[in-house]
C-alpha cells in the first residue's frame, strides 16, 4: 500500500525475490548455452540467443501461470503471488530479447519494414503445418508489452480495476498464442518429440491446475448456499470460523468474508479494491483485514482502509442466534460502520 | 476474487483446454519427428573421390564417394539472406520428408547421403520458399 506512486515499492522480501529471479534467469541462460555448445556446436550465436531467451520466457510464463492456482490450493505459495508482478516484467524482458533478435535476424535484411515482413514474408495462412508462426509470437509479445507497461499501480488506479483486470486477463490469449507459436514454428525446423511432449505436459499442468482450482471454489460456494429466514441467510456455526481468519460465502451473487477476531464477528465484501484479491483468504494483522495478494488493509467493522489510506469496501450486517451465524445479504454502502457482533459464548 | 471473475477464469481455461490440444494435434500430425536422414560429418572424415561438383557465387556443393559412403559437402560462401535454411534430398521431384540438416552459418556443412540421392534442395521454412536447388 502506498499514498503516492514510486517506481518500485521495495522491501527486504522483494529485493530477495528479485535477486532470485535474476540469478535463476542468468543460470538458465548459461546452462542452455553450455548444453547447446556441447551437443550442437554448429549453432550460431544469433540462433543461440533466440532459443535461449525464447525457452526461458516460456518456462517463466508457465511458472507465472501456476502461481495463482497453487496459492489458492496451498497458502505457502502466497509469497510468490505477492511478488508475481516482477516475475511477469522479467518474463517480458526475456520474451522481448527473443522477439527483438528474431525480428532483426529474420526480417531486418529485406527491403521492407521488418514488422511488415513478419506478416507478409510467409503468406501460407491456410496451412497449419506451414503457418507463419512468427505472427503469433509477435502478437503475444504485444500483449506482454501492454501488460508489462501497465503493471504499475498508477495504471491500475487510472484505468480502473475492472479495465486493468480485463487487460491483464489477455495473458491467457497470449499463452495460447505462445503455445501455437512454438508448435507451428520451432517444430517446422527441428521436430523433436521431447520438446513437443514437454510443452504439451506444461500446458496440461497449467490448464488442469486452473480448472481444478475453479471447480473447487465453485463447489465451496455451492456448499455454503444457506437457508433464507426473514431476509437473513443462515451461513455457518461460529466454531467453523478460525480466530483471525474468515469463511467465505456467496450471497446475492457476491462473495462475502465473515471474519472472527477478538471475540467478535464482522462481514465485508471479499474483493480487495487493489487487484480484486480474495480478502477472506487473508488474515487479521494488527487489527486489520490484510489482503493475501499485496497486503492492502481494511478495518473489519467498516471496510475502510486505515488512515491515511482511502480505499473502502462494502460491509454487511450479521446476527447470531445461539451459535448460528446469519447474514443480511444486502450490501451496505462502502465504508459504512457496522457494530461487530460478540461471539464469546461459543 | 469476485464471483464473475472466478467464473470467467474457469470458462477461459475450459475453452483453452479444448482448443489448444486440438490445434496442437492438427499442427503436429504432419510433422516428421524421426531422426534426420543423416548426421553431419566431421571435416576430417571428408576423404574420397569427387563424383560431381556444382558451384555458383554463393554455394559450392561437392558429392564424394568416401569409405563411409556417399558424402555431400555444401560450402556456404556468402552469408545466407534466409535466416533459417534446411537441406533436403529431392526424390522424384518432391522434397523428401526427412531433412539432412539445418544450415545456419557460413562455411562447410557435410552430410552422409544415400547413393540414390542426386538432387537436393535448400529450403527456408519461415518464408516457405526454396533458396536453391542442387542437381548433379
Amino acid at each position: 500500500m502506498g499514498l503516492d506512486y514510486q517506481w518500485v515499492l521495495w522491501n527486504k522480501h522483494k529485493k530477495t525475490y528479485d535477486k532470485v529471479i535474476v540469478f535463476s534467469m542468468l543460470l538458465y541462460i548459461l546452462v542452455f548455452v553450455g548444453v547447446t555448445l556441447v551437443f550442437k556446436p554448429e549453432t550460431s550465436i544469433e540462433t543461440l540467443v533466440i532459443r535461449a531467451f525464447g525457452s526461458l520466457a516460456i518456462i517463466m510464463l508457465h511458472v507465472i501461470l501456476i502461481i495463482g492456482p497453487l496459492s489458492r490450493l496451498d497458502s505457502r505459495f502466497m509469497p510468490l503471488l505477492y511478488n508475481r508482478r516482477h516475475l511477469g516484467v522479467s518474463m517480458f524482458i526475456a520474451a522481448f530479447i527473443h522477439g527483438g533478435f528474431s525480428l532483426f535476424q529474420f526480417h531486418a535484411l529485406g527491403d521492407v519494414n521488418p514488422v511488415y515482413s513478419v506478416f507478409t514474408s510467409n503468406m501460407d495462412y491456410n496451412s497449419l503445418t506451414n503457418f507463419p508462426f512468427q505472427v503469433l509470437g509477435f502478437l503475444a509479445l504485444l500483449i506482454f508489452f501492454a501488460m508489462a507497461a501497465t503493471s504499475h499501480d498508477f495504471y491500475l488506479k487510472n484505468l480502473s480495476t475492472k479495465t486493468w483486470k480485463r487487460l491483464h486477463m489477455l495473458v491467457y490469449l497470449a499463452y495460447a498464442l505462445v503455445i501455437m507459436h512454438v508448435f507451428l514454428g520451432a517444430f517446422q525446423q527441428d521436430s523433436y518429440v521431447a520438446t513437443a511432449l514437454l510443452l504439451a505436459v506444461g500446458f496440461l499442468v497449467v490448464a488442469l491446475l486452473h480448472i481444478v482450482t475453479g471447480i473447487k471454489e465453485v463447489r465451496k460456494t455451492k456448499a455454503t448456499k444457506a437457508l433464507l429466514e426473514d431476509g437473513w441467510l443462515q451461513v455457518c456455526q461460529v466454531s467453523e470460523i478460525e480466530e483471525d481468519r474468515a469463511k467465505i460465502f456467496t450471497v446475492e451473487k457476491e462473495r462475502v468474508a465473515i471474519f472472527k477476531y477478538n471475540g467478535k464477528l464482522s462481514a465485508i465484501h471479499n474483493v480487495c479494491k487493489h487487484q480484486g484479491g480474495p480478502l477472506g483468504e487473508g488474515k487479521i494483522i494488527d487489527g486489520c483485514i490484510t489482503c493475501p495478494w499485496h497486503g492492502y488493509q481494511y478495518l473489519p467493522h467498516n471496510g475502510q482502509s486505515p488512515p491515511p489510506f482511502t480505499e473502502k469496501i462494502a460491509a454487511y450486517r450479521l446476527k447470531l442466534v445461539g451459535s448460528q451465524v446469519y447474514i443480511n445479504p444486502v450490501a451496505l454502502a462502502e465504508g459504512t460502520e457496522v457494530t461487530p457482533i460478540p461471539c464469546n459464548h461459543e | 476474487m469476485a464471483s464473475g471473475l472466478l467464473k470467467a477464469h474457469t470458462y477461459i481455461w475450459f475453452v483453452l483446454l479444448l482448443a489448444v490440444p486440438t490445434l496442437m494435434f492438427f499442427s503436429v500430425r504432419n510433422l516428421n519427428f524421426n531422426e534426420r536422414n543423416n548426421t553431419p560429418v566431421e571435416e576430417s572424415e571428408i576423404v574420397g573421390d569427387i563424383i560431381a561438383v556444382d558451384e555458383n557465387p554463393q554455394f559450392r556443393t561437392v558429392l564424394y564417394d568416401s569409405p563411409r559412403g556417399r558424402l555431400l559437402e555444401l560450402v556456404v560462401k556468402q552469408p545466407l539472406q534466409s535466416a533459417s535454411a534446411i537441406l533436403y534430398p529431392v526424390v522424384d521431384g518432391e522434397r523428401a520428408e526427412k531433412s539432412l540438416g539445418q544450415i545456419s552459418t557460413q562455411g562447410s556443412h557435410t552430410f552422409l547421403v544415400e547413393d540414390r540421392f542426386e538432387q537436393f534442395q535448400l529450403f527456408d521454412p519461415i518464408k516457405n520458399e526454396i533458396i536453391i536447388e542442387i542437381e548433379f
